[in-house]
Parts: structure tokens; C-alpha cells; sequence
């Protein structure tokens, strides 16, 4: 009964207490990290060509090589799958940056220990029991709660006390919650309520979405349809509502295309490439494009080589992306030579701890924000 | 014509099972699924088929009596342990190497006890085991030998579904338990109280069942019962015992230890606190009458395992469904049984249960795990997260058979305890349901 008449009354609220609008400015200032997981392990090296390599390429891939005409070019060096067309205006206006060969020594190719080492920053035969942003997190949030998590996995983000708000979606949240709120308040299973409480942190997460409601409201069209496609646009509402949490998660997936890889890969990059475009736009128009920065990452990336079922198994190293406004674009890192496989597997060259400290000390301005592991060199990734 | 009606009606009736006691009827799946809950570790391919076809009596019988396989620790546990006179004897820095070597043993003990409790066909007894390891606590951390632990596991298995009158004497004279309540110090010149008052609070009667004088003499009883330092073994030494007359609960004898445990057992209050704890273990709220009753019977004849049968055939018990919370370890182990992922990561898995809060083999204190503490946003995390990483890349790395059972035959929402509160529409495909599923807060009920 309390919580019902609590949100109620929190939905009331036109208005802002006035010390609340001078922070704001400051606060849409403050830069935001937009993680995006390509779950199952994204084959990068048909989403991004090496045109060095093509002979190579195509006698690993037989079935699977893009042909020229599913292919973007960007430069002499490097080409897309052609579903990523929409990203080529931010390619062009140096708004993105590809950073190729990235992984660590001795890879894992398990999905469940392979993404907890990307998401604790861990070497591969250690274990540790946080993310990597949930320190980072709870140092920089200038709200109460440290991220925002829309959908699977809030495991670079949460350990260590990090006040963490996982949701399927905004609209889901927000309609749920009264559900949620009611059998909260409602049920006599005792042991109910009290898994609802700790897993939605109602108090923290209704406060903050609440805000979001009032202040940002779902303007642009354009984002893909699917669960990727709103997950984008309730980023991009919760970030143009200033609330100062500095991390955002999104997932697309899934990418662990063992089988009849084709279809799937060119479906979910058409929708990656769509929704970040619409977001560029949307974030541009409020002007919050340049204070943020969006990064992708995978448990690993794929074998070299085709498989017999037309796709591509688990593998080692992978370029990512980077996107945002303030971020030089470009190349970063070296793509591995695809004629000296370890294990049939692509070398890395650039440990993924490094991307993660450039964050902390370029984007942030943090540097004694530290990545596990070692004294991690940066890489020239923001301008 | 209602005199002729009337006989068609009651067939009609009696033909729908309204009539028969319920224990006749054969389980559904839901009824399935409760039990194994509750009295294992979760629902698995085998065991859904196993009761399939049973009724609730048949069914508690079955868990009841399928066979454990038998006990055999990882070989660092079942090295006899240095001898402390031979100890005293090392440098320092022999010490602690054999210390550390003692710790390294000891993780591989928790993940060994973990894969054992996956790979287990009698996954009640395993239960019951582990309750007692919870009940009669002790701890590496303080007792340090990995082979007294195992010994006392082994103890504990043992009499799990026994005897309990047995399986007390047994404990209290257990090495590991006298070391780790400091039975070792408790000599008539100098009586330690540690063992006598944790005996009496929370392995027997409870608070309110004995007071401060009870302890003092429960302490003297125990004088003398310690570790033979050659052998490691339990070794009583009568010139530490004080065996002056006591009184305890009213009565007066030269009471040595068994004869303690014995007059202990004499007080109803025994059977009544034991009784209640293994009730509150399998349902959420207790009912006076019913465990009244137990523990009238457990005071005669102290049958666990008869006991356990009369909880789980209790209305109480079948009403209870989602209405407890899966232990840290239940969770784990439940999802890998279900899931058919026989083969994990054993040292990975128990820090991540010690951050959850049951860490094997070592509870924080002799009251055991803080199951209170269990349930929090920030254990809440790693418990959805832990789920979440075992279902990753499924429906596309198991095995057919095993697909077929939980995305087919049945699907993945059915596997709660209760409906999941978040929607699952129709269209979504088997993995995605399960992602869905394992992420909801009913996942975490039982």
C-alpha cells in the first residue's frame, strides 16, 4: 500500500525543485558511457573486411567471404558488411572509430567465462569479483543510483555495492511497476516480496524513471523495430533526461552464429547499424551527442575459417566499435594477420584493457580510475 | 429421480479422485517440480521422469531411499594431517607451506563437495547432509585440517537420515567439532564453555530450554574429551575430566560427555527444537499442532528419516509452493542439474557462493550461514548474473535430448516455482524465454 501511493504521488509532480534545473546543464555535460554487448561473440571479421588480406579471407571463408558487392568499402584498407550502411555518414564524419585486433593473452572460448573476463577486466586464469565500471561507476555518478542497465547482463557494472537498475525497457518498467508494486505490497508470500524489493530497488529506479517521463519525452522515429531498437530509444530518452547516471547498457544478440550465419548476422547488423544512426541523430538534435560516448564488446570473436554449416565458431580477438561526437574516428590497433592463425584462431594485438583505461582516463578524466592487471597504456581514442 | 442421480454423481465424484486422500493421486508437474524443490536441489530430466508416474507417497519414498553414491574426497583430504607435536617441531616457514597447502586442499574440497552435489542421484540425502553440515557447524578456517573436515562430513553424511541420537554422539565427538569450539581447552582446571553452550542453544534445546548453571555443569561434563596430538584423533584424557557430580536439568550424576548428551535428549525440548528446525528447513511458516506432533514421535524413537517423510507428506508442505527462497547453493546447483551443465567451474563457483553467502565448509560462525542475508540488491545481482551466464549460447550448445526436455516436453517458465512476474508473450523463442525466465524474481523462489 505505501509504495503504490508513493509513485502515485511521485507521478504527480509537474515541476522540478528549482536547485534540481541549475544542475541540469552541468549534469547533460557530464559524459555518458554506452556499453553495447554483442552477445555470443560477433563475427567481426566479416563485419569488418581486412582488403589486405582478401585472398586469405576468401580461402577461409569459401561460402561465407562477403563478395564485393556485399561489401562497403571505407577506405583502401578496410570494408564493411553492407548492412552497416547507415553508420557510413559517421564513418565519414569522423565520428567513428574501429579498433581492430582486440582481445588478451590466452583467450577463453567459453561464453560464460569468456564475457565475465570482458566484463571484471580479469586475466584469463583470474577471478574477480566485480565489473569494471562498477568502481568507476559509483565515483563518477553525480545520481543515486550508478548505471542503467536495459536488458540481459549488468555484470561489467554491479559487485562491490554498485547501485545498479536493470530493466527490460522503460514502458515495461513503468507499466510493470504497478504490478510489481502491488505484489510487493500485496502478497502475503513473504519471500516474494522480498526478492522484489532487493531486484528492483523500487524506491531508487521509480525516483529516476519518473524523471525520465517528464523530462524526456520519445521523440524520433527511425530507431529498427525490436527489442534492440527500443532498448536504443530508452537509452536515449534516460540520456537526454540529464539524470548524471554516467553508464548505460544495451544488448544485441544474439551473434554466436554456428550455423547458417548469413541471415542472422546481416538481421542484427542491419539493426545495430539503423539504431545507432537514429540515436546519432536524436543525440545530435539535443546536442548530448558530444558527451557521449558509445562502445561495443564481445565474449570473444569467431574463427578464421568457416565451419561445415555455413558459420563461423568461437574465436579469439575482434574489432569493436567506438561512436560519439567528441571521439577522433578512424582506425585504432592493428587487424591480425589472418596467415598466422594460433589454434585457427586470429592473434590479438591490442589488450581490450586498454580501450577500458583510455575510457576511464580520456573520457572521464579519471586516470586514477584503474584497470585491473597492469599499468594499462591508453589509446588515442577521444580528441 | 435424485435417488437415482445421487449414486451417478458420487462415482462421477469419486472417478475425479474427490474422496481418495491426496497422497493417492499421481503428482502433476507442478507437485513434481515442489518436491524436488524443496527436498533436492530442483527439477532435472532424470527426476521429472522418475516421479512422473508416482504418487506423493511413493514419491518422498523414492527420494527417501534411492542409494548415495559413496563418499570418496579429493586425495590432498584424505592425507592424515601433521600431528601437532610433530608441527611444533617445523621452522616457521615449513608451517606456513604446509598452512597454505592446508588452504589450497581446502578450496578443492569446496568445489569437490559443489560437483558432488551436481552429479548426485540421491539429491535428498545430499540435502539432508547438508543441513546438518549447517546445523553442526565448524569450520577450515578455524579447524584448518581438510581431513577432519572430511572425516566430520563424512560423519554428517552418514547419519544424515539416521539416527539422531546417534548422530549427536557422534558430532560432539568429533575432532574437528572439538577443535573448532574449543573443546580442546576445556579442562577441569580451567573449563571452556564454548562447546557445552553452543550444544545447548543451537545444536539441541535452544534458548529458553536451559539456563546459565546448565552450561557451567554441561561444560564439566565435557572436561577431558580432546585431540590426541600424535594422532589427530578424538582422545579423552581422564586427568583433565572433572567427573564430580552435577546436576543438570534438575537431576544429579556423575555425567560424562555421552551421558550429557543423553540427559540432553531426555528433555522434550530436544526433539521440539530439531523438529522444528528440519520443518522450517522444507516449509515457510511453521504450523504448533502438526510439529507438536512430530516431535511427540521424534522423542521416541528420533528416526530422521521418518521424520522428514512425515514433513513431506504434510498438507502444509503441499500448499507451500514458491513461497521460500532457494539457498545459494540450490540456485547453483539447481540451474546446472536442470540445465544438464554437469561441468563447471568448481573454484570460480564457490567464491562466487562465498559472495553469495554460503560459502562450503566454512559458515561465519557457529550459528552457520546468514540466510537472512541472502536476499539483498546487491547479492540479488550475482544471483540473477550467475543465471544469466549459465543459459548464455544454450539452445545452441546443448545437448538435443536435453533441449527437446526443456524447450519441447515442457518449457522453460514451467521449471519456476511460480509464474514469472515479468510477461512472456508467445512469440519468443525457447532462448529467450529462458533468459527471461532465470532473470525473474520468481527464479529465485521455492
Amino acid at each position: 500500500m505505501k509504495r503504490r501511493r508513493f509513485l502515485q504521488s511521485a507521478m504527480a509532480l509537474p515541476l522540478l525543485p528549482a536547485p534540481f534545473a541549475f544542475a541540469q546543464r552541468q549534469v547533460r555535460e557530464a559524459p555518458v558511457l554506452l556499453l553495447i554487448e554483442l552477445t555470443g561473440g560477433n563475427d567481426s571479421l566479416n563485419t569488418v573486411v581486412p582488403l589486405d588480406q582478401l585472398d586469405v579471407y576468401q580461402a577461409l571463408r569459401p561460402r561465407l567471404a562477403l563478395s564485393e558487392e556485399q561489401r562497403l568499402s571505407l577506405d583502401s584498407h578496410f570494408a564493411l558488411h553492407q548492412a552497416l550502411k547507415p553508420l557510413l555518414p559517421l564513418w565519414r564524419g569522423g565520428e567513428m572509430t574501429l579498433v581492430h585486433g582486440l582481445g588478451y593473452p590466452q583467450p577463453n572460448r567459453s561464453h560464460f567465462r569468456a564475457i565475465e573476463i570482458w566484463d571484471t577486466a580479469s586475466s584469463s586464469n583470474e577471478y574477480l569479483d566485480q565489473g569494471w565500471l562498477a568502481g568507476p561507476a559509483r565515483s563518477i555518478t553525480r545520481a543515486d543510483i550508478d548505471a542503467i542497465v536495459i536488458g540481459r547482463n549488468t555484470a561489467p557494472v554491479s559487485g562491490g555495492g554498485s547501485r545498479v537498475f536493470g530493466i527490460d525497457s522503460l514502458e515495461g518498467f513503468l507499466m510493470q511497476s504497478g504490478k510489481i508494486i502491488g505484489i510487493g505490497s500485496e502478497t502475503d508470500n513473504a519471500a516474494l516480496r522480498r526478492v522484489v524489493d532487493a531486484q528492483y530497488s523500487i524506491e531508487a529506479g521509480n525516483r529516476l524513471l519518473n524523471a525520465v517521463q517528464t523530462r524526456a519525452k520519445n521523440a524520433h522515429a527511425g530507431y529498427p523495430q525490436g527489442s534492440f531498437g527500443r532498448q536504443l530509444a530508452d537509452a536515449s530518452r534516460i540520456i537526454r533526461a540529464d539524470l548524471g547516471v554516467p553508464v548505460l547498457k544495451l544488448a544485441l544478440g544474439s551473434f554466436d552464429t554456428h550455423r547458417n550465419q548469413r541471415t542472422q548476422h546481416a538481421r542484427l547488423l542491419t539493426q545495430f547499424a539503423q539504431g545507432i544512426a537514429a540515436l546519432r541523430s536524436e543525440l545530435v538534435a539535443s546536442g548530448h551527442w558530444r558527451s557521449v560516448l558509445v562502445m561495443t564488446y564481445s565474449e570473444f570473436g569467431r574463427r578464421a575459417a568457416e565451419n561445415g554449416s555455413g558459420g563461423t565458431d568461437h574465436g579469439t580477438a575482434a574489432t569493436h566499435f567506438v561512436f560519439g561526437g567528441k571521439i577522433r574516428g578512424g582506425h585504432l590497433g592493428r587487424h591480425p594477420d589472418l596467415t598466422t592463425l594460433q589454434d585457427l584462431d586470429m592473434q590479438y594485438s591490442t589488450d581490450f584493457r586498454q580501450l577500458y583505461q583510455t575510457v576511464l582516463n580520456d573520457w572521464w578524466q579519471r586516470p586514477d580510475l584503474r584497470i585491473p592487471g597492469g599499468d594499462w597504456s591508453t589509446l588515442g581514442l577521444i580528441s | 429421480m435424485r435417488v437415482v442421480m445421487l449414486p451417478a454423481i458420487l462415482s462421477l465424484l469419486v472417478l475425479c479422485g474427490w474422496g481418495s486422500p491426496p497422497q493417492a493421486l499421481a503428482l502433476d508437474f507442478a507437485d513434481s517440480r515442489h518436491l524436488l524443490l524443496r527436498a533436492g536441489f530442483g527439477p532435472d530430466a532424470h527426476w521429472v521422469a522418475v516421479l512422473a508416474s508416482l504418487n506423493r507417497e511413493q514419491a518422498v519414498d523414492t527420494l527417501l531411499k534411492t542409494p548415495s553414491e559413496p563418499l570418496s574426497f579429493p586425495a590432498c583430504a584424505q592425507e592424515r594431517g601433521v600431528p601437532f607435536s610433530v608441527l611444533r617441531e617445523w621452522s616457521q616457514e615449513q608451517r606456513s607451506a604446509y598452512r597454505k597447502q592446508q588452504r589450497a586442499c581446502g578450496a578443492v574440497l569446496k568445489g569437490w563437495y559443489l560437483q558432488r552435489l551436481v552429479d548426485s542421484h540421491s539429491p535428498l540425502h545430499e540435502r539432508l547432509a547438508l543441513f546438518w553440515h549447517n546445523h553442526f557447524t565448524s569450520s577450515l578456517r578455524k579447524v584448518v585440517d581438510p581431513a577432519l573436515m572430511a572425516d566430520q562430513h563424512r560423519l554428517l553424511f552418514d547419519h544424515a537420515a539416521g539416527n539422531f541420537a546417534e548422530l549427536l554422539q557422534a558430532v560432539i565427538h568429533d575432532p574437528a567439532m572439538l577443535r573448532y569450539l574449543d573443546n580442546i581447552n576445556n579442562r577441569k582446571a580451567k573449563p571452556n564453555e564454548n562447546l557445552a553452550r553452543e550444544l545447548l542453544e543451537l545444536f539441541t534445546l535452544g534458548e529458553g530450554n536451559y539456563n546459565e548453571s546448565d552450561i557451567r555443569e554441561a561444560a564439566r561434563a565435557l572436561t577431558g574429551l580432546s585431540i590426541d596430538p600424535a594422532t589427530g584423533q578424538t582422545r579423552f584424557f581422564p586427568a583433565r575430566h572433572d567427573a564430580g557430580e552435577k546436576t543438570l536439568f534438575g537431576k544429579k550424576g556423575r555425567f560424562d560427555a555421552s551421558q550429557l548428551l543423553e540427559q540432553i535428549l531426555q528433555q522434550q525440548a530436544a526433539a521440539d527444537f530439531i523438529t522444528r528446525k528440519l520443518w522450517l528447513h522444507f516449509v515457510s511458516e511453521p504450523d504448533d499442532r502438526q510439529i507438536r506432533e512430530l516431535s511427540r514421535r521424534f522423542h521416541e524413537d528420533w528416526d530422521i528419516a521418518e521424520l522428514v517423510r512425515s514433513i513431506l507428506l504434510s498438507e502444509p508442505f503441499w500448499r507451500d509452493q514458491g513461497r521460500m527462497i532457494k539457498s545459494p547453493v540450490a540456485l547453483l546447483v539447481g540451474n546446472r542439474r536442470l540445465l544438464d551443465l554437469t561441468s563447471g567451474n568448481p573454484k570460480a563457483e564457490t567464491r562466487e557462493l562465498r559472495r553469495l553467502g554460503q560459502d562450503l565448509f566454512d559458515p561465519p560462525n557457529v550459528k552457520g550461514w546468514a540466510v537472512d542475508e541472502w536476499i539483498a540488491p546487491d547479492p540479488m545481482l550475482v544471483r540473477v548474473g550467475l543465471s544469466e551466464r549459465l543459459v548464455r549460447g544454450y539452445s545452441d550448445e546443448a545437448e538435443p535430448a536435453q533441449l527437446d526436455f526443456i524447450c519441447r516436453q515442457h518449457s522453460p517458465e514451467l521449471f519456476s516455482a511460480l509464474a514469472p512476474l515479468v510477461d512472456i508473450s508467445r512469440d519468443e523463442d525457447c532462448q529467450q524465454r529462458l533468459e527471461k525466465v532465470v532473470s525473474d524474481p520468481a527464479w529465485q523462489l521455492k
